[in-house]
């Protein structure tokens, strides 16, 4: 892809017939990079051929943890989809994920405007607020947070699992960056019409912003329908249970489900996120690069 | 206009000012307010709390918190457990991070020197990083299955290791190969980013001049990779410091605690054991391990990025 440039520099080749099997040989050479990308490839997909397989196996020829030979049948996902009540899950997680993604995005882009945009006194003390809180792991805060859900009474909703994650450094902190990118003249002429606040940051900041928030809120979305720490603390029952807290219930390290049925509850769980993660796939990516390009 | 905004005059005379010298003064405070609260309510008073909490005793019947001393701290360090989790933490990180970082480098530069279909390998290796690794940790657990598990079935009989969830050895080694597997997806995506930032000028200079593709890669790729692989080894030292998912569904600790990462152990403690106090002494710990880790990896990219400048 870069010959036209870098030909001409080589000084003019002294043999005759080397273009013709230059291009071949970087032929060969891209066909083997292809071949050893797809037998590393080949080794990481395997537990997902083992899921698929396992899934679509009959539980009575099955071998635990191996490719086994038993006839195809469907009877492991009605047995995993009765098991737990997935339209609920579903609806849960989407809903917990969502209200998560918007409440941050609500949240972090007028403090990042004003971070990014505004002159006043204690921004640099406000920005390091934030590079602190950003480093510290959710982890550490959990039990504290846990022991006042309680007292609020909390624990086992909706609510618990959303409203911890709404303050999220980390949005403010991409949010920030990438608006510190965009041309001032963008702000100012908002500025010399003299638009509050509020209209700055919903009709000038936020169209503005729109490939910095698309890709946070693909990263946050896929990062809080895969957590299961979260769900573990303050979840009970299964009443406000997401996918991935039902997938651990369901399949986890003491689980009496047979074999063939947990590996159909495990594709019944990552389904969402596949079709998720190829729509959106771009967008992930760009989240995940936006951290690293301060 | 900052000068009469900083001065002290009354809130109500700046509000009666007319234009947009009424909002200006409060405008910061009014945008970054809510945000701010949340930040100070769920992340900067908890981390208080829970240094506090370590020295309190809480009753799961009356449900009653007291003062404890240091009696969590006493025993938490007398039993054992901690130091246990501590040492599985640390075995853990330094297991995954270099494991994900070089073949998530490796990666990198193989999809970064196709000159079709990147995108495609691309994909492919970042499915593992998209997927819930909880789901694919119950997968796995089957992979690890005693005897006719894939692993224990062919490599297993290969180097001799078998039944790696239920050894004290390799249970650990496992949930490591799991977080591994997952981990590289992220790492390759990083490195793809830092690839891009590399001199095209001095790549094909280097290629006119002869210089093999290790050379190329030593002398020019690799110098432009600093920033990608300190930003890549924080990443995945963060992550590896924090694992819970696999070590819940894959052994859930065991066997004989030698799973059980700080993460877990915080939780079994503080969650599941209902023993706050003691949850709060693994998470203070952890804690600290995650700011020792994060100071000395800033002090060791600014020493590499001030010895590679000179």
């Amino acid at each position: 892809m870069r010959s036209p440039t870098s030909a001409p520099a080589t000084e003019a080749p002294p043999l005759a017939p080397r273009p013709a099997s230059r291009s071949r040989s970087r032929l060969l050479r891209q066909a083997r990079l292809h071949a050893l990308l797809a037998v590393i490839a080949a080794v990481m997909l395997i537990p997902f051929a083992l899921m698929l397989k396992a899934a679509f196996t009959s539980p009575a020829g099955a071998v635990p943890g191996s490719f086994s030979s038993g006839h195809l049948t469907l009877a492991n996902f009605r047995a995993a989809w009765d098991a737990l009540d997935w339209p609920r899950l579903y609806l849960n997680s989407c809903f917990v994920v969502l209200a998560i993604a918007v409440l941050q995005v609500a949240l972090s882009l007028p403090a990042a405007y004003v971070l990014a945009r505004r002159a006043f006194r204690g921004q640099k003390l406000a920005f390091w607020f934030v590079i602190a809180c950003l480093n510290i792991p959710a982890q550490v805060t959990a039990l504290p947070m846990f022991y006042a859900l309680s007292r609020v009474g909390w624990l086992d909703s909706d609510q618990a699992l959303i409203l911890p994650w709404i303050g999220s450094g980390f949005g403010i902190f991409i949010l920030r960056q990438y608006l510190v990118s965009i041309p001032q003249s963008v702000f100012d002429a908002a500025r010399i019409d003299r638009v509050g606040p509020m209209s700055m940051v919903w009709r000038v900041v936020l169209p503005n912003a729109r490939p910095a928030i698309v890709a946070f809120a693909t990263f946050s979305i896929v990062l809080h329908w895969n957590d299961l720490f979260w769900p573990s603390v303050v979840l009970l029952t299964d009443r406000s249970a997401t996918v991935t807290y039902a997938i651990a219930q369901f399949a986890g390290a003491d689980s009496t489900a047979p074999y063939t049925q947990q590996m159909a509850a495990a594709v019944l769980a990552i389904i969402p996120l596949i079709v998720i993660y190829l729509v959106a796939q771009k967008h992930l990516v760009k989240g995940l690069n936006l951290t690293s390009g301060e | 206009m900052n000068a009469l905004a900083t001065r002290p005059v009354p809130a109500g005379l700046l509000r009666r000012l007319p234009g947009k010298g009424g909002w200006r003064g409060k405008e910061p405070v009014l945008l970054l307010a809510p945000a701010f609260a949340c930040l100070a309510l769920f992340v900067a008073i908890p981390i208080i709390a829970v240094a506090i909490l370590s020295f309190c005793q809480y009753d799961a019947y009356t449900q009653q918190l007291t003062w404890a001393g240091l009696a969590n701290w006493a025993s938490m360090i007398t039993s054992g457990d901690l130091r246990h989790a501590l040492v599985n933490t640390i075995i853990y990180t330094v297991v995954t991070v270099p494991t994900e970082v070089i073949i998530g480098l490796g990666l990198a530069l193989l999809i970064n020197a196709v000159a079709r279909g990147g995108t495609f390998w691309r994909v492919v290796f970042f499915a593992p990083a998209a997927c819930t690794l909880a789901a694919m940790g119950t997968v796995w657990r089957w992979l690890f299955y005693p005897d006719t598990g894939l692993i224990d079935s062919t490599v297993g009989h290969v180097i001799g290791v078998t039944n790696w969830l239920n050894s004290t050895t390799w249970a650990l080694p496992a949930v490591a190969v799991v977080g591994s597997w997952f981990g590289i997806g992220q790492m390759m995506i990083m490195f793809l980013a830092g690839l891009a930032s590399v001199p095209e000028p001095a790549l094909d200079a280097a290629r006119v001049d002869n210089a093999g593709a290790w050379n190329r890669f030593w002398a020019v790729t690799w110098p432009a990779l600093g920033p990608a692989t300190v930003f890549a080894t924080v990443v995945a030292t963060g992550d590896a410091l924090r694992v819970f998912d696999q070590v819940r569904v894959m052994t859930d600790g065991g066997p004989l605690n030698d799973t059980a990462t700080l993460s877990f152990l915080q939780w079994q403690e503080g969650v599941s054991y209902l023993n706050i106090g003691a949850g709060s002494v693994v998470s203070v710990v952890l804690f600290v391990l995650v700011l020792t880790t994060a100071a000395v990896q800033l002090l060791v990219s600014r020493r590499l990025s001030r010895a590679g400048s000179a």
